[in-house]
């Protein structure tokens, strides 16, 4: 059997699969019958199989250099290195979409894993379902519009190759798998809330779905700012976001999943923000539609965008799918669903409700910002495009009310503020306006200044609820201050691992404040031996040179570089500056190298050289204070995410049921 | 606000729908569709030297109808339409002039692909472009039918098939 008979018999099996146990799902509800239950559950690990077998098929044509396999003939390449190899699936249209189908079979089989644990089998039924449903979707998506396997009659000795710019950095083997495993990862919190809203248990769901949600969300974080690191790295204009279209539509469900993280709070503890949750679900599920429809359908252009063909269409229909669905369960039940009380601004759950409100505006925002040109082309005929600069001035205010909130919030008490919350709010502000002075006197900008204040003023709220924590708890049982603050870290990780998450977001917000302010850009053109002082720098340019490598070809100018003031500190050393000649492409591509250093980066790019005599090379310079931080929040970000998920020992685990001080 | 939920939805579908029905600019057709085709005379590819001539292209004195195909090696349409178009050369390549255009490619590819499909009619390299300023082609393949008065009577953007090629070298010969 040949690799491309194996992916489409087992793209159809999974497909059959699919169906047979959305109806069986669809059954066990109606006729209420735990067999038809098992049995669905059984058919969401064959499809898995199936899924994972197409997948392997997949990977199989394309080590093997099968170009009677259309995918391998249009997006491989026999010189491909082994690396390039396994991560050429995702590297276009079709294979992406198969790698979204086996993810998402993945999920549903884990989903069946709680049935008849967390997940009881009254609700079991919908979450199936809705799950079915979804993977029948992306599996007929590639049978019928976007098949990899499609059969070439007279097969190319060689394929067209991948594209150049997703072979040029290992990174494109992180970045695209962590967003799907967010993007389809919200299916499930949205399978457990339609499975809610059908079932009319409107409490239950939300233990989990929290814990789903949190899941999928530290996988599109890591998945964001993998492509941030990823476009710092190699598109050589030294930035990590440009408000594209695609990035936007990543941010989109980002946004909805943290407005639900923080309401879903509420909820369990409170009751309360029933109606909230269940349409941020929906939201942010039909965002990542939204964004796959996006970037696959050439309605707006933008560097993600895959190819554009019939697929768009589909997934058109499958986003008001979503949308008609959760949204229309929801008005079905929004007048019978009651909430537990009033909620009052001075606490807890008024601040989350306020955080909530400035998510969703903020996504709504975005959307609109990236729907615009098309708004402004249907009504009147003319192009526009909304760039960086009008994002930047909207999201100013945004990202200012949410770090001072996010101080806030965890410092009140649930119900109602007490007298205490003042003496820490007066701390807080002491803190916010002192750094801010002393950024300004240190001689910072405004802005940048103020986002320092809001950072001593987030770590002192930090300090304030853990040292606060901890007294209460070395006082009451008689312990040192120590053993106290390591009984309370490994209790309390929903609390300590939030506490890890603000700050690491608060330092995000520094490192971009203070990278996007004070970024130096440079160029120059150099002969070979010159010496050019810029910024704090000696750049000498040592020789200009070239390779062959199996996949490309590389030019290389290394440089010898030595700081000569504190402008230029950690910038010393020998680099290779290249530039990688593709066969697939005409214009080089360049790839920066960057000098790491805990105060500037320090990023050369090669951006011409003199290809008859190579007497010369013109060298680009961006110096970028600060924004190692960035990628250090990142990893905070993920790390504090990881503690809340951890498994936890039944030991600690009932120690964690009964409530603590302090929160 | 969320009474008005389906308006909502009704309004972003309706934008989307009007957003992909925006014409793809491979199915525009050109405006050089009934003028005089742009004439070019460019290096003819090794093999076809002998029979050909070093240069050869569109221009006013040829007095033959001409199929002209745009192709690069890397294109897997180009792969489907090679053969049928080396069919049709060897059914009419005494009263029409199929001339290939090979862009975006390596000598070295593009002679690989013409061994391979054992092509007669003749390709000429375009590697600076010229073709894609004068005659605006989109991507590869694309063919322009152009009659014995040098007008232009199709663009045919992506891959051509026999029946369509039949029809098209049907109406220049009438």
């Amino acid at each position: 059997m040949t690799p491309g008979m194996l992916g489409g018999v087992t793209i159809v099996a999974a497909l059959i699969f699919s169906l047979l146990g959305l109806a069986l799902a669809v059954l066990a509800h109606v006729l209420r019958d735990a067999r038809y239950l098992e049995a669905a559950k059984r058919l969401s690990g064959l499809a898995l199989l199936s899924a994972l077998v197409s997948y392997g098929a997949l990977q199989w044509a394309i080590l093997i250099n099968d170009f009677s396999v259309s995918f391998v003939a249009q997006s491989s390449s026999a010189d491909n290195p082994l690396w390039v190899k396994l991560v050429t699936p995702w590297s276009a249209l079709e294979g992406s979409i198969l790698l979204w189908a086996s993810i998402q079979a993945f999920y549903g089989w884990l989903v069946t894993l709680r049935v008849g644990k967390s997940l009881d089998i009254w609700r079991a039924p919908a979450v199936l379902g809705t799950l079915f449903a979804v993977q029948v979707f992306f599996f007929a998506v590639i049978l019928f519009v976007s098949n990899p396997f499609e059969v070439v009659l007279s097969p190319p000795l060689d394929g067209q190759g991948t594209n150049p710019l997703l072979q040029n950095h290992w990174m494109m083997a992180v970045h695209p798998v962590l967003m799907y495993l967010g993007f389809v990862g919200l299916s499930v919190p949205f399978a457990y809330a339609v499975s809610a809203m059908i079932n009319k248990r409107y409490q239950s769901w939300i233990h989990e779905t929290r814990w789903w949600t949190l899941v999928t969300w530290g996988f599109l974080t890591a998945g964001i700012w993998t492509g941030k690191w990823w476009s710092y790295e190699i598109l050589g204009w030294g930035g990590y976001w440009a408000w594209d279209p695609v990035e936007n539509a990543s941010l989109i469900p980002w946004l909805f999943a943290t407005a639900f993280l923080h309401t879903a709070q509420v909820q369990e503890r409170k009751g309360l923000f029933k109606t909230w949750n269940f349409a941020l679900i929906t939201l942010a599920f039909a965002g990542t539609v939204f964004g796959t429809f996006l970037t696959r359908s050439g309605v707006i252009m933008s560097v993600h965008a895959f190819a554009s063909g019939p697929v768009g269409a589909w997934f058109l229909i499958f986003l008001l799918s979503v949308l008609v669905l959760g949204l229309g369960l929801l008005a079905r039940v929004s007048s019978e669903i009651r909430e537990a009380g009033e909620v009052q601004w001075k606490s807890r759950e008024g601040v989350l409700l306020g955080g909530a409100l400035l998510f969703t505006t903020f996504s709504f925002v975005v959307v609109i910002g990236t729907l615009w040109p098309l708004v402004v082309e249907a009504i009147s005929g003319a192009e526009v495009s909304i760039g960086a600069p009008f994002f930047d001035q909207i999201s100013m205010p945004f990202a200012i009310t949410m770090l001072l909130l996010m101080g806030i919030g965890p410092l009140l008490p649930w119900r109602n503020s007490g007298p205490q919350i003042v003496r820490n709010l007066v701390i807080m502000l002491v803190a916010l306006v002192s750094a801010t002075v002393l950024g300004l006197l240190a001689g910072l900008t405004l802005g940048v200044s103020f986002t320092v204040g809001l950072f001593a003023y987030n770590v002192t709220a930090i300090w304030l609820m853990i040292s606060q924590g901890v007294r209460e708890r070395s006082r009451s049982l008689g312990i040192s201050a120590g053993q106290a603050f390591a009984q309370l870290f490994a209790t309390n990780r929903r609390r300590f691992g939030s506490h890890i998450v603000h700050f690491g977001i608060a330092l995000a917000a520094l490192s971009i404040a203070f990278s996007m302010t004070y970024r130096v850009v440079e160029q120059r053109t150099l002969n070979v031996g010159d010496t050019w002082n810029v910024h704090g720098m000696e750049i000498r340019l040592l020789s200009i040179g070239g390779r062959q490598e199996p996949n490309r070809f590389v030019a290389l100018a290394p440089i010898e570089v030595r700081s000569t003031s504190r402008d230029g500190w950690g910038s010393d050393g020998h680099f290779q500056t290249r530039l990688n000649f593709y066969p697939q492409m005409d214009t080089p591509l360049a790839t920066p190298v960057v000098r790491y250093s805990l105060y500037n980066d320090y990023y050369f790019v090669l951006m011409q050289f003199d290809t008859e005599n190579r007497q010369w090379a013109t060298l680009k310079i961006i110096v970028t204070p600060l924004v190692l931080w960035l990628w250090v929040a990142g990893f905070i970000v993920a790390l504090g995410t990881l503690y809340i998920l951890w498994p936890v020992g039944s030991r600690v685990s009932r120690r964690e049921a009964t409530p603590v001080a302090g929160d | 606000m969320f009474r008005f939920w389906p308006l909502w939805v009704l309004l972003l579908g309706g934008l989307l729908i009007w957003g992909m029905q925006r014409p793809d600019p491979k199915l525009l057709d050109s405006v050089l569709v009934g003028r005089q085709a742009p004439t070019f005379s460019l290096p003819v590819m090794e093999p076809f030297r002998a029979e050909f001539g070093p240069e050869l292209g569109v221009h006013e004195n040829l007095d033959k109808p001409v199929v002209l195909n745009i192709w690069a090696s890397w294109c897997l349409p180009c792969r489907v339409e090679a053969p049928i178009l080396e069919r049709f050369h060897r059914l009419y390549g005494d009263r029409v002039l199929i001339l290939g255009v090979n862009v975006q490619d390596t000598s070295a590819n593009a002679l690989a692909f013409v061994r391979e499909f054992r092509l007669t009619f003749p390709s000429v390299y375009d590697k600076r472009g010229r073709i894609g300023i004068e005659y605006g082609f989109h991507g590869v393949p694309e063919t322009f039918i152009i009659d014995r008065n040098g007008t232009i009577l199709v663009r045919h953007a992506g891959e051509i098939s026999a029946e369509q090629l039949q029809g098209y070298i049907r109406r220049v010969l009438q």
